[in-house]
Order: C-alpha cells, then structure tokens, then sequence
C-alpha cells in the first residue's frame, strides 16, 4: 500500500499539471484520428467506389496495389507512422514522479465505512 | 465414455498421421520455450506480493515487453486468421475494412496509458475495476464493469480458442477437437502456473514470432507468384523486373476472379470486383452448404447485400482505431508499465510494426488465388497456414505456422487473466468480500483461471463460420459500452458513478440489440457499434448532467487543484 502523501498542496498542483498535459496529448490523437478519417474516407469513396461500369478497362496500380487503396490507406499508413512517432517524441511527455493520494478527512471516512 | 471416444479419435489422428519434422520441430521448439518462460516467471509469484504479481506483474514491464505485450494481445486470432481470410474472400476491399490500424497505436497508447497508470499507481489498482470503484466509491459500478467485462471478453475467448483448434487441424492434421483440447491444455496451464509475468514475457516472444512469420510469407509468396505461369504474364513487365511485379500479375488475377455468391445464382460479376470496394458478395456458408446437399440455386433476393458498404467501411475505421482504446484485454498493459519512457518508446516501435502486421497480410492474401489456394467458402479461416504450407520451404513452414498460432495463444493467456481477474477480484474480494488467506486465495484464482478454460474449451467445440465474427462483437462491445465512460472517468470533472454506470448499461443493450437487427440485415449503412457508441454518448452525458456531481474532495484526488 502506498504512504499517503504528505504534501497535499504540492500533491494536487501536481496532479493539475498531469491532468491538463493528459488532455494536450488526447487532443493532439483526436485531431490526427479525425483527420485521418477524413482523408481516407474522401479519398477511397472518390476513387475507390467507383460503380462497375466507370471502372477502367486496366485497373491503374501503384506498386502491384490497386490506386485507391495505395493513395488511401498505404500512403496515409505511413505518414501515421511518422505522426506517431513525432507524437512519442516530442508531444508527449514523461510524467511527473508519482506521488500517492494525500489521506483527506473524507478519504478516511470512506474506507472506514467500507 | 467421453474418455473412450476420446482414446479412439486419438488413435484415429495418429494411425493415419504422417510426421513432419520441419513443421513439428519448431513447433515443440516454440512451445518449449513458453512453457520455460512460465517456469521462469512462476518464481517471481513466490517471491512478490501474489496479487499484484499475479495480476499486474509487480508494475515492472519496459519498453518491449509492454510493446509486445500490448500488440500480441490485440493481434488476435483475428489478426492472424481472420483477418487474412477476409482479404482471401474479399480481396482488396478489405483494405478500406482494416483501414483504422493506421492510427491504433497512436489512439490505443496516445491517449489513456499514461493516465491510467499514474491513477493505478496512486489507487494501488490491480484491474480497472478497482480504478473505478475507488473513483465512484460505488460496488454496483464494480460489479456492473466486471460482468461487462466478463461477458465481452468470454466472447473473444470462445473464438481464439477455436482459432488456436484450427491453426492444429491444419498443421497437425489433428481432429478439431483434438486439436482444440490441445491448445486448451497448454494455454491454460501456462497461464494459470505463470501468472501475468508469464503472459507479458511469452507475449514479447509470441510479438516477435508473429512478426517475423508474418512479414517472412510476403517474399515467399511474391517470389511464388512470380514464378507462376499465368495469362496475367502479359499484362505486366517481363524479363528481369518480373519478379519485381509478382503483386501487380497477382493483383491483375484477382481482377478476374468470379465472385462464387453471384456465380451461384447465375448473377454476373461486375468488373474487378475484388479490386474495388464494396467487393464481393458477403460469403454466406449456409447457402453454400444447402446448395451442395440439396442441389437447389438460392433466389438472388435471399443473398445478403455487398460486403463493405461504404457506411460499414467508416464504420470499421472507427471500430479498428477506437477498439485499441479501452479494450480490457489491452487496458490491462497500462496498468503494469513502469514508466512513460517505456510508453512513449512502445508508441515508436509498434506504429511500424502494426503497418507490417496488416500490410503483409493484404500483400499475400491478395497473391493466394495465384498460388491456387482454393479453398471452400466458409473455410477461409485455414488461408494463412495453406499458403505457409505451399509457399514457404517446409524447414520454415513450421516457424511460419507457428505465428499465427502465438498470435491465438497471447491473446487466449490474456483474456484468461482478465476474466479471472473480474471474477477474484472485482466480484469474489471486492464486491461479495470474500475472505481466503494468502494460500487460499492462490488456489482460487489457480482454480477460477482454469475453469474459465475448461468452460471456453467447451464452448468452442462448434465453432462459428467466420471467426471474425466473434473478434468484432468482442471489439464492438467493449467499444460500445466501454470507451465513453471509461473516458469520461478519466478526463471529465462533471462525470459521476450515474453516468458511469448508465452510459456503461446502455452502450452495452444498445450494441447487442442493434447487432442482431444488423444479422437479419434490418440496418446496413453502419456498424451496430455505433449505434451503441451513441446511445452510450448520450445517457453518460445527459445522466451525469441530471444528477448530482461528485463528492470535491474525490474529484480533487483525480484533477488536482490549481
């Protein structure tokens, strides 16, 4: 069992700091999911649903890879590759040394009564 | 009886079985060395506080093997099997159906690992059951999350020990159940004996062993097509580039590939089909089979739609990159890193890896039809270890085989734990307030962890028709009725144990009602996981709204005060 923290002011500065540095790193996935997903979907549902009849004689390929699948999910794929990698190297952080919850009056009454 | 019937069939398989060393030698090789890894880790539980090693494995692991860890666990049998089967039946559509592991990593690792593992840390959590019943100080919400938890993933368990019965038939030649009794024995054991430690450690082994098998079939593959002789030839670069365009010949094939469900009633199959979304017609086995017995021709209005609508394929996008984020097979690996350093550098190997993992699956699968890899609607699930078989030098055809099979064992090892933990933990402790000794409650959970085998064994032995089916209610499920609480918990102030507990209940009825509408085709333009994402959305806000907030002191342990 951790030791409750002794500081209680330095404790929830601290827990603050974490929680807003938390929510910077979720916004930055967010904003690369949606965009993600918007990319893709506009480019495979312009050049990839393509009715059968519109589809041309030799299906144009890129690598071997069908075109639509190539510019709408290889390529994205990679640049995800970099994003993430930019996002563990320069977006996220390393946290804070962990410190235990501080034991607040109510925090006792809790784990008495249960 | 069951005995008797079992001694017969054992005597049956090994009559006619032919021995294949090169498959069979690094099979037991592999098998070998997980069971040396669970020997290994066995140690730390008697040395380590048992629960906490048990369960999270002391809070210890670094880069590779949270990395490994966390990617074997969520490269299922699905991955392996499943999801090489679809591109097998669907060709490059499937591309569009996977397209959300482009962000997986990032979403699965970026934006709750680190937060869950400092608040494990500071609650001493073992499960994220305990997580949350100290942030609501609530037992309904404990046991409400634990049976969610349980019913979601027993689900998963029943597929991947079916998987991992397959992956034998095939390799082994072994009776079904054989093989499935089998896999049940030695995954079970190994998992019950060695605890977490041996989980995340044979996990890091079963990582690399499904990567290098993996990627190791693209060349063989390619280098196969490439030799083939086809009327394709003419369509591509001869002369010394030929091999530089085995994909191109083998996708050029697939462009003239019959769709079998049209086929069947006569219906032509439009242009490139299995070039372009939304592909073929779904396979539907039973129409097959009915067909073969009876001689009849289905009527074209009883085949079910196209198989990626493209509502569905924005659908999976979702489903694949969101399904990393609060799956309680994964969420498990956030408790148990030790620092943010390993996050961050799990974060930079896995990106590339899970590219590799799905990329050369779509590469080979589209070439087996070259390879005239035929196989029966509805045994599509055997694609991966046939073309290992018919590609690959047989010295690594048993290496080969063996990936997908870690890639079943490292996710059945991990949903037994979490199962096993919801129900020691957060029902039998926490909940109902078991009291055992230190003694007793290892037996406990040593007894929990193998009846949930045996119960899954049982379960397994008639297996579904696509294996992703049950991969997919698993990841919808914990999605639907999971992500937005678990969310909310994490990063929402106004949230309390209603909005908990009803975007929970109502996710999770939202999802299953939707899913069997879905099955008989009443909904279509989008996956039944959304549906149940939104009802979700919709009762934790509005829920949590109406109701009172959170005591200030518990919400200032979790946000802090400036």
């Amino acid at each position: 069992m951790n030791s409750p923290a002794k500081d209680e002011n330095g404790f929830f500065a601290t827990q603050a700091r974490h929680v807003r540095q938390c929510l910077k790193e979720a916004w930055f996935v967010g904003i690369a999911w949606l965009l993600t997903l918007i990319y893709i979907a506009f480019v495979v549902y312009r050049y990839g649903y393509i009715s059968p009849d519109q589809r041309p004689e030799v299906p144009p390929l890129v690598f071997g890879i069908p075109a639509w699948a190539f510019w709408g999910v290889v390529a994205p794929w990679i640049a995800m590759v970099g994003v993430a990698w930019f996002f563990a190297l320069f977006v996220m952080k390393d946290d804070e040394p962990f410190q235990p919850f501080p034991l607040q009056k109510e925090a006792q009454e809790s784990m008495e009564s249960e | 009886m069951f005995l008797l019937a079992a001694e017969q069939t054992i005597v049956e398989w090994w009559d006619g079985y032919q021995l294949d060393l090169f498959v069979v030698i690094p099979f037991l090789a592999y098998m070998i060395a997980v069971f040396g890894i669970a020997i290994v880790a066995h140690r730390y539980l008697t040395t380590k506080h048992f629960e906490e090693e048990y369960y999270v494995g002391s809070r210890s692991f670094g880069t590779w093997v949270l990395a490994m860890s966390w990617v074997a666990t969520m490269a299922s049998g699905g991955s392996f099997l499943g999801y090489p089967s679809l591109v097998y039946s669907y060709g490059w559509s499937v591309a569009f159906w996977v397209s959300g592991s482009t962000v997986a990593a990032l979403v699965g690792l970026g934006i709750v690992g680190k937060r869950i593992n400092r608040l494990a840390r500071q609650t001493n959590a073992l499960t994220l059951v305990d997580l949350l019943r100290d942030r609501y100080k609530s037992k309904a919400i404990g046991i409400a999350y634990a049976i969610v938890v349980i019913f979601v993933t027993f689900v998963y368990l029943v597929a991947q020990f079916a998987a991992g019965a397959r992956i034998l038939k095939t390799m082994l030649g072994m009776p079904y159940v054989l093989g499935l009794a089998l896999f049940a024995v030695s995954v079970i054991a190994y998992t019950t004996y060695g605890g977490f430690r041996a989980v995340a450690w044979t996990d890091t082994l079963q990582g690399i062993v499904m990567i290098i098998g993996i990627v190791l079939l693209v060349p063989f593959a390619l280098y196969q097509v490439s030799i083939s002789k086809s009327p394709a030839d003419s369509q591509v670069v001869q002369g010394p580039d030929a091999k530089v365009n085995a994909l191109e010949k083998a996708t050029f094939e697939l462009a003239e590939r019959k769709d079998p469900t049209r086929e069947l009633v006569g219906e032509p199959t439009p242009r490139h089909t299995y070039l372009y979304p939304p592909g073929p017609r779904k396979v539907d086995q039973k129409i097959f089979k009915e067909h073969e017995e009876t001689g009849l021709v289905p009527a074209l209005k009883t085949l079910k739609s196209e198989w990626l609508a493209i509502g569905m394929g924005i659908s999976f996008f979702m489903l694949r990159s969101l399904g990393s984020l609060m799956m309680p097979t994964t969420v498990s690996r956030m408790l148990s890193f030790k620092d943010t350093k390993a996050l961050r550098r799990a974060l930079i190997i896995l990106a590339p890896y899970i590219m590799l993992m799905y990329g050369s699956s779509l590469i080979t699968m589209n070439c087996a039809h070259s390879l005239g890899i035929d196989l029966a609607p509805g045994n599509s699930d055997d694609a991966v270890p046939e073309l290992a078989k018919v590609v690959a030098p047989g010295w690594l055809a048993g290496i080969l085989i063996a990936a997908p099979f870690a890639a079943v064992m490292s996710t059945v090892d991990s949903a037994l734990l979490v199962v096993s933990g919801a129900i020691v933990r957060d029902l039998g402790q926490k909940s109902f307030k078991l009291k055992l000794s230190e003694s007793g409650m290892k037996r406990f959970t040593y007894i929990v962890t193998a009846g949930i085998g045996l119960v899954a064994f049982f379960l397994a032995i008639s297996p579904p028709d696509f294996l992703i089916d049950l991969v997919i209610f698993h990841v919808g499920g914990s999605v639907a009725a999971l992500m937005v609480p678990s969310l909310a918990t994490l990063f929402w102030k106004r949230m309390n144990r209603h909005g908990m507990l009803w975007g929970m209940l109502g996710g999770l009825v939202a999802f299953i009602i939707s899913d069997q509408l879905a099955r008989a085709d009443y909904i279509t333009v989008f996956h039944p996981f959304l549906f149940g994402v939104a009802v979700s959305l919709l009762m934790t806000v509005t829920i949590a709204l109406m109701t009172p907030p959170q005591e200030e002191w518990l919400v200032e342990r979790y946000f802090g005060k400036e």
